[in-house]
């Protein structure tokens, strides 16, 4: 299962060694509600609910080292905020 | 030529070489392509297309081509690459292990129409490159080793981008930087086409790969990005934006020429036939 998550550039905090505490699923899953971000699931979009629920065995699981960063999206827009992209395959 | 360390300069003992390096470098000499000048001469494949009612038309326009796509079965979806409903490739005639930095921009005045056919019927518009043995181009088939292969018994990698047309209501659009066998999602936000008059549907992207051969001898598709002109909320088209992709693409073989393709594709079934048309430019050095 690959798990796609869209992450607002200014608004993440809290992750991982970033404070001292785990880098948990839930974690990672809970910035995308930060701001507007996305969360697909091999190649679907999902709410943050619908995933949670999807994903329920692996919440609680320190995912920091499966964490890939894929990309970034910026814009001249001053409207519109920067984003990076992470990647998780789940087995 | 021989390398001397002296200290914590390198020296060239090569007379030819050993001049100050300034930036940039010199001339990159490589290959300018027009596609639509190529007389759409690439391979054609229909890899989803199960009726005689659907399909796509390739139309050349002077420097534009056009493509016309219709889907009007609920089969005919495109989730991968692969599974575009129809794609053609151009041989560039650069090999990989040559490092080329390949770029290709797609330029057009008219976006994607009909407008107004947005939500489920969005047309999904890829370009990008693909390696392959040279000659190989008739033998492509990005399905061959399924769905979500990034390389299969025909070809090594493939690097791409999608513009998903008419989005929504206002026309936007927006895109996604993908490789292999990936799916076809991580879209950006929307890019704003003006659709009250005066209208500004001109939107420009140019996508830069590089492609690079490693120490220990293996190819890849490192870095690459997409920039995108479009004419955003106020419709002077001075808005723009960056989409990248950090993932490495392994290519098998260096020998590998690098191909450009352009695919067509349907978000979901729909009446309504979808056209977008565009010059097509390609630099592979």
């Amino acid at each position: 299962m690959i798990v796609e998550l869209k992450i607002n550039f200014v608004k993440i905090f809290g992750i991982g060694s970033l404070q001292g505490s785990s880098g948990t699923l839930q974690r990672f899953l809970s910035q995308t509600d930060a701001g507007g971000g996305r969360i697909e699931i091999d190649g679907q979009e999902k709410t943050l609910s619908e995933a949670e629920t999807m994903l329920s065995s692996y919440l609680s699981t320190d995912i920091t080292d499966l964490v890939d960063y894929i990309g970034t999206e910026t814009y001249s827009d001053p409207t519109l905020d920067d984003w990076f992209s992470l990647e998780i395959v789940l087995s | 030529m021989k390398l001397i360390r002296d200290g914590s300069t390198i020296l060239a003992t090569s007379t030819q070489a050993s001049a100050s390096l300034v930036w940039p470098v010199g001339i990159h000499n490589g290959r300018l392509l027009n596609l639509a000048d190529s007389h759409l001469s690439g391979n054609t494949l229909f890899v989803v297309v199960t009726n005689p009612e659907d399909g796509a038309e390739w139309i050349q326009d002077g420097e534009q081509i056009q493509v016309a796509c219709s889907a009007s079965d609920s089969g005919q979806f495109t989730n991968y690459m692969s599974t575009h409903m129809s794609y053609r490739f151009w041989d560039t005639g650069v090999k990989v292990k040559e490092n080329p930095v390949c770029t290709i921009e797609f330029a057009t005045d008219t976006a994607c129409t009909p407008y107004g056919n947005y939500g489920g019927f969005t047309l999904y518009h890829t370009m990008g490159f693909v390696t392959a043995p040279a000659g190989g181009i008739k033998n492509i088939d990005l399905r061959d080793s399924g769905n979500t292969a990034n390389a299969g018994t025909s070809f090594s990698a493939t690097r791409w981008v999608t513009m998903r047309w008419n989005v929504d209501a206002g026309h936007d659009m927006q895109v996604a930087i993908r490789q292999g066998g990936a799916t076809v999602s991580g879209f950006s936000g929307d890019y704003i086409a003006d659709h009250t008059a005066p209208t500004n549907y001109h939107y420009t992207f140019r996508q830069t790969e590089f492609l690079h051969t490693r120490l220990d001898g293996d190819f890849r598709f490192t870095n690459g990005y997409v920039t995108a002109n479009y004419p955003g909320t106020n419709g002077n088209g001075t808005y723009s934006a960056v989409k990248t992709i950090s993932t490495d693409s392994t290519i098998s073989d260096g020998d590998h020429h690098v191909y450009v393709m352009v695919a067509v594709g349907r978000k979901a079934a729909g009446s309504v036939v979808q056209t977008v048309k565009g010059k097509y430019t390609v630099w592979v050095q």
